[in-house]
């Protein structure tokens, strides 16, 4: 039970909140993938915060 | 760092209990070391300093002095850090502070000693090198007593790394592209605008990142069974500027507050000095440069003319309009930020 499926388990059935929480990750990975790639991006915002 | 960290989180479950964070200390020296070896000297260095300290010298009666040269030496070995240009520093800005928290509160025994390792641990987390949160020795004291591991902090803590490093890497990227878009053709603007549009997209830009990668720290931290402090509590819901502050980076906040304004503020009795400090502080974190100075006057006078209003207006609940317009006044006197600033440092060069 995590808190994001909690907040959609108000809404929508136990079952329906799990596919879409399934769809929600996949998404989240697949964007994460995409941006992790341009790594300038990411130790920019990364190491400079960490100085 | 991040597969370290998930590396960390692997270590925890696997290894039997007592073990688990005192690998991920390892671990944490190990990564650093192999990133930037200076980095890792340091970090070991001032944590060894500041636990033989705390450890070796409780009978001492001169605490006050002894905590003051360490942290002369730690502010030293972070503002040198800051002048070597070519080096690659790694987390200098969090563990000097933390360092300092514990140090502070040895000398005026509001700490329970803790042991060597329970120290290291504490001082060597992996997943809060990097980005904060600034957590606090007591704090983590209890989470080791408490660290429960567990399906539901596994699986809540996964879910909160996942939504923290998607927010830090593709919100920053869509308003970067935006403020490109929209500043592009404006060349002709006058400069001081151009600065204020440039202003607003860095707050956004500065939030929606660092409060991810805070997000990402806590939710690996949740994995391994432990809770830290939170970072943000909805800052853009602040109604004024010094609820602002209150909610926005609120592990740095908070240690300004105790150890800067609390302090300075009894001595002198002009809480104006002690906010001042406060914010310069704050604004030297960030980087030892005019720009943080000018930076903590600006936000400290923002501060004092928000007390002012509320003296002669009084503090009553808002509602939505007056909350509205609250965060919008917040963010207009942020935004102008920059612009002020730079405006500033063009009449004095």
């Amino acid at each position: 039970m995590t808190p994001l499926y909690n907040k959609l388990t108000r809404y929508l059935s136990p079952a329906a909140s799990s596919v879409l929480l399934a769809i929600i990750y996949a998404a989240l990975l697949v964007l994460i993938a995409m941006f992790l790639g341009s790594r300038a991006t990411f130790d920019l915002i990364y190491l400079d915060l960490g100085r | 760092m991040l597969l370290s960290s998930l590396v960390g989180v692997a270590l925890v479950w696997t290894l039997p209990r007592r073990y688990g964070l005192s690998a991920v200390a390892v671990l944490t020296l190990l990564s650093v070391s192999i990133l930037s070896p200076a980095s890792g000297l340091w970090l070991a260095g001032t944590s060894l300093l500041t636990v033989l300290i705390v450890r070796g010298y409780s009978a001492t009666r001169h605490r006050g002095l002894l905590v003051f040269v360490a942290s002369a030496i730690l502010l030293t070995l972070l503002f040198v850090s800051r002048q070597t240009g070519g080096f690659f520093w790694i987390g200098g800005a969090y563990f000097t502070l933390r360092n300092m928290h514990v140090l502070i509160d040895w000398w005026m025994q509001r700490l329970r000693v803790p042991t060597t390792a329970d120290y290291l641990k504490y001082s060597l987390f992996l997943p809060v090198l990097m980005a904060g949160p600034i957590h606090r020795l007591d704090n983590f004291q209890r989470q080791l007593r408490r660290q429960r591991l567990d399906s539901t902090n596994l699986f809540s803590g996964a879910e909160r790394a996942l939504l923290g490093l998607a927010q830090a890497l593709v919100i920053p990227f869509v308003l970067r592209r935006l403020q490109y878009v929209s500043t592009r053709h404006m060349e002709t603007l006058h400069p001081f605008l151009l600065r204020w549009i440039e202003g607003s997209f860095d707050w956004l830009i500065l939030y929606f990142s660092f409060a991810g990668l805070t997000s990402l720290a806590l939710g690996l931290s949740l994995m391994m069974g432990l809770k830290l402090e939170e970072n943000f509590n909805r800052p853009w819901a602040a109604a004024n500027l010094i609820e602002f502050w209150s909610r926005w980076h609120m592990t740095l906040s908070h240690w300004c507050r105790d150890y800067v304004f609390y302090p300075v503020a009894a001595v002198t009795r002009l809480p104006i000095v002690g906010l001042l400090l406060a914010m310069l502080a704050m604004g030297l974190w960030h980087d030892t440069s005019a720009y943080y100075v000018l930076w903590a006057v600006w936000q400290s006078l923002g501060i004092f003319l928000t007390h002012v209003t509320i003296r002669f207006t009084g503090n009553r609940e808002a509602g939505l309009s007056g909350r509205i317009l609250g965060t919008a006044s917040v963010f207009a006197w942020l935004s102008l930020t920059k612009p002020m600033v730079l405006q500033f440092l063009d009449i004095f060069s």
